[in-house]
């Protein structure tokens, strides 16, 4: 099956989910509508809404790289862009304009590769890529495909074997050549991978996998996974942790059936087998506005439940890949704020807009330790709009508190960055001064009386600034829980400014390190291209493998025996709701007291 | 290259040889063909030059495709008929046709071919890039860093092995929590 055959599936999966969401393909767009009024504007109104910024971008059809104009329209940052030849594409780029300006302060160039591919200098960027000189980021997580096989078939994924496709499964001694060259990468070695798929515990070697990667150096290792085999198969979690498995990036997309039928039966059984064997778990959301959004809150709720074994969610609006119909593009299209903001309303203000900060923010803080200490740190530098973040804090209490309400991140980001400015030119005893001075100086930015019971925060800022090692992070993760989005692109959002800022990398078999969304957006380049190279062909990996069946790779669940396990009821049937909870409750009315004060 | 490096063939396919261990190699032998002087006005732009690139790449058969506007030059890696079986093949005369099907025109007579080994020249070039700059940490100057550099290296490499080190010793532990590993 062709790329051209796997659309027309997915284009008639699509449809089909549109009669699904009771969408009538001749139902009359309401431009009155507020989520679908700037899709559905004269060319002559959108082109008197002020220019923020001018990038370029590709025709979603024939591929042409255009003019992208970024503008305001009201609230929402919208993308244009023409082509000759299929004329104009619009599309949102960000749903809240005050948290775009705001984030957009955030921006900086890191540092690509010293050791880039230089069988391409990328004048034709995202066409000619390898990682090139002009990257401007180091890779910050890889990610590696170890099989394209999965024992699930979504509708809307492109990325596993049909029948009778070629299976693509890399040698260890492949694998471990690829790791190795992802912890050559100068100046700053890769050092997290994440093992994807397909759906990589499918493979009988996957311990080796794991095994391989921590051999090789990468302290922070990532299993791609549904998690079902390791939920049916705890005692292969327990091989992995010890190979040096580090966290399950884990697909939850709600706690509803209804909203995730990939793994909701599973989940009870793989919490426990992640608790048992000591693995942390991300949950992985895609957001589909429409599908899954009215779940952002409860999901998050469902990591507060679960925040023993649960470090982090980890929001990932949906990526619309391929071509599909407009109207239920623009009805499923939700971008980071749009999700910010559904989680706002949902956790009734406890996690606010405010409270979450663009990636690079984190920049200001690699600078400073780096500066600090001579060791290259983690840069982060990917594109503002591309990632979102924030920490919440659990107390004893069972107060949910966000970062951002008991320090002052933005003073404190700006405040280091200046320190990191006045170092230039000075001594190293000179910038151990400042640098001493200014950790003396943290405190100003902590509100004591806010910060959790829990948690002395100075402390725990000065022992990472310091130590400056996974260590001081971890402890820092344990009591709280990460909130992430992040927004790969399409062919309708491409922005080659933001690719050129990736810092979440595919590292290919050829040897080549591509960006995720040049990666995923242009598969028939990339992607598929040089995994056919590589793959074997259906018939050949049945006659090496004579037990093994398309079939026998695929799950079969049974309902009513997952629904009657125990360990269901228990991870569904007493969830607390945090939110409602009066000591929650009570914040959010205070803090309403306040603002309608301020206002007066 | 050392006497463990190099290209085997065994059962039809080929393997990169490094350091005593196989990896597969999709090609052994593969052509470049350089089109020289072509016209401007057909590449159009340099946006059109690059969706020409994407086209090309579009073909199993082109491994690599480089057109630049600029110099007004078009560079294909591709796999010749003949050369590697059971791959995709494409000849020069397929390849100037599926130029000319985006409206540019090439000369097959002058275009510049040769002989590319797949191994030397663009699976080891893509796993062993060489470094062509260096960037020192935020807030030092090059001369500082290169100084620093060496007992940099070495600390790193001491925090390397200690971190290993303590991962053992954290797997022993969680051996005696798991007793069910001595089942594996």
């Amino acid at each position: 099956m062709d790329r051209r055959d796997r659309e027309a599936e997915y284009k008639q999966n699509a449809e089909q989910e549109a009669v699904r969401l009771q969408m009538p393909e001749n139902m009359q767009v309401n431009v009155t509508d507020p989520l679908l009024a700037p899709y559905h504007r004269t060319m002559e109104e959108i082109e008197k809404m002020p220019v923020l910024e001018k990038t370029k971008t590709v025709c979603p059809v024939c591929k042409l790289i255009v003019d992208g104009i970024i503008y305001k329209d009201g609230d929402n940052v919208m993308i244009r862009k023409y082509c000759p030849e299929h004329g104009w594409f619009i599309e949102k780029y960000w749903e809240d304009y005050e948290m775009y300006m705001a984030m957009r302060g955030y921006s900086y160039f890191g540092r690509g590769f010293d050791n880039p591919d230089y069988l391409t200098a990328g004048e034709n960027c995202p066409f000619d890529c390898g990682i090139c000189e002009r990257h401007k980021s180091h890779t910050a997580l890889a990610n590696v495909v170890v099989t394209n096989r999965c024992h699930l078939s979504c509708w809307y994924c492109f990325f596993y074997a049909k029948e009778n496709d070629p299976v693509y499964e890399p040698t260890l001694e492949e694998l471990d050549m690829l790791f190795k060259k992802l912890r050559s990468q100068k100046p700053i070695p890769a050092n997290a991978i994440q093992i994807t798929g397909g759906e990589p515990t499918i493979r009988s070697d996957i311990v080796d996998i794991i095994r391989l990667a921590k051999e090789a150096g990468f302290d922070q290792i990532q299993l791609n996974t549904t998690g079902i085999n390791l939920g049916l198969n705890p005692e292969l979690l327990v091989k992995l942790r010890h190979a040096g498995l580090s966290t399950l990036y884990m697909s939850f997309d709600g706690v509803s059936k209804r909203a995730n039928p990939k793994n909701h039966w599973e989940i009870p059984l793989i919490l426990d087998a992640a608790r048992k064997a000591g693995v942390g778990i991300v949950l992985v959301p895609t957001v589909i506005r429409g599908v899954n959004d009215n779940e952002l809150g409860s999901m998050i709720n469902f990591a507060l439940n679960n925040i023993d074994i649960v470090r982090a969610v980890n929001f990932q609006p949906v990526s619309l890949v391929g071509r599909m119909p407009d109207r239920l593009r623009e009805r499923q299209r939700i971008t980071i704020p749009g999700a910010i903001k559904l989680i706002e309303e949902q956790t009734g203000g406890v996690v606010a807009k405010e409270d979450w900060f663009s990636v690079p923010y984190i920049g200001g803080l690699s600078k400073f330790v780096e500066a600090l200490t001579g060791a290259y740190s983690y840069d982060l530098s990917i594109h503002f709009a591309c990632g979102a973040g924030t920490y919440l804090f659990l107390d004893k209490d069972n107060k949910v508190i966000p970062i951002t309400r008991f320090l002052d991140a933005r003073g404190l980001m700006e405040y280091l960055q200046h320190v990191v400015d006045e170092m230039e030119g000075k001594s190293r005893l000179e910038r151990h001064l400042m640098a001493l001075k200014a950790l003396l100086n943290l405190k100003k930015f902590i509100d004591k009386d806010k910060q959790p019971k829990s948690v002395n925060f100075a402390k725990l800022l000065g022992s990472i600034l310091l130590k400056h090692d996974f260590s001081s992070v971890g402890a820092f993760q344990m009591k709280t829980l990460f909130l992430g989005m992040m927004h790969f692109q399409d062919e309708y959002t491409y922005d080659i400014a933001r690719v050129e800022k990736c810092d979440i990398h595919y590292s290919l078999p050829d040897g080549r390190v591509i960006p995720f969304c040049t990666f995923n957006v242009f598969p028939e380049i990339y992607r598929d291209k040089v995994q056919r190279q590589y793959a074997v062909p259906a018939e050949e990996w049945q006659k090496q493998h004579p037990a093994w069946t398309y079939a026998s790779d695929k799950y079969r669940r049974n309902i009513k025996e997952l629904e009657a396990n125990p360990l269901y009821e228990k991870t569904y049937g007493h969830l607390v709701n945090f939110f409602e909870l009066p000591v929650n409750r009570a914040v959010k009315e205070a803090e309403k007291a306040t603002a309608s004060e301020g206002a007066k | 290259m050392n006497a463990n490096e190099g290209v085997i063939e065994e059962g039809g396919k080929y393997y990169a040889v490094e350091n005593g261990e196989r990896y597969r190699l999709p090609y052994k032998t593969v052509k470049e063909i350089v089109f020289n002087n072509v016209s401007k006005q057909e590449l159009v732009d340099l946006q059109h030059a690059a969706r020409l690139q994407y086209k090309l790449l579009l073909n199993e058969a082109i491994l690599r495709a480089k057109v630049e506007f600029v110099k007004q030059r078009i560079s294909i890696v591709y796999n010749p008929p003949g050369y590697n079986k059971g791959k995709p093949e494409i000849s020069p005369e397929g390849i100037a046709a599926l130029i000319r099907q985006e409206g540019v025109h090439v000369d097959l007579a002058s275009a510049e071919q040769r002989d590319v080994d797949y191994y030397a020249e663009i699976w080891r070039a893509q796993f062993h890039p060489p470094m062509i700059r260096e960037h020192p940490p935020y807030g030092y100057t090059l001369d500082e860093w290169k100084k620093m550099k060496d007992k940099y290296e070495q600390k790193v490499k001491q925090a390397r092995e200690k971190k290993l080190e303590e991962f053992h010793e954290w797997q022993k532990r969680y051996e005696q929590e798991h007793p069910e590993l001595a089942s594996r």
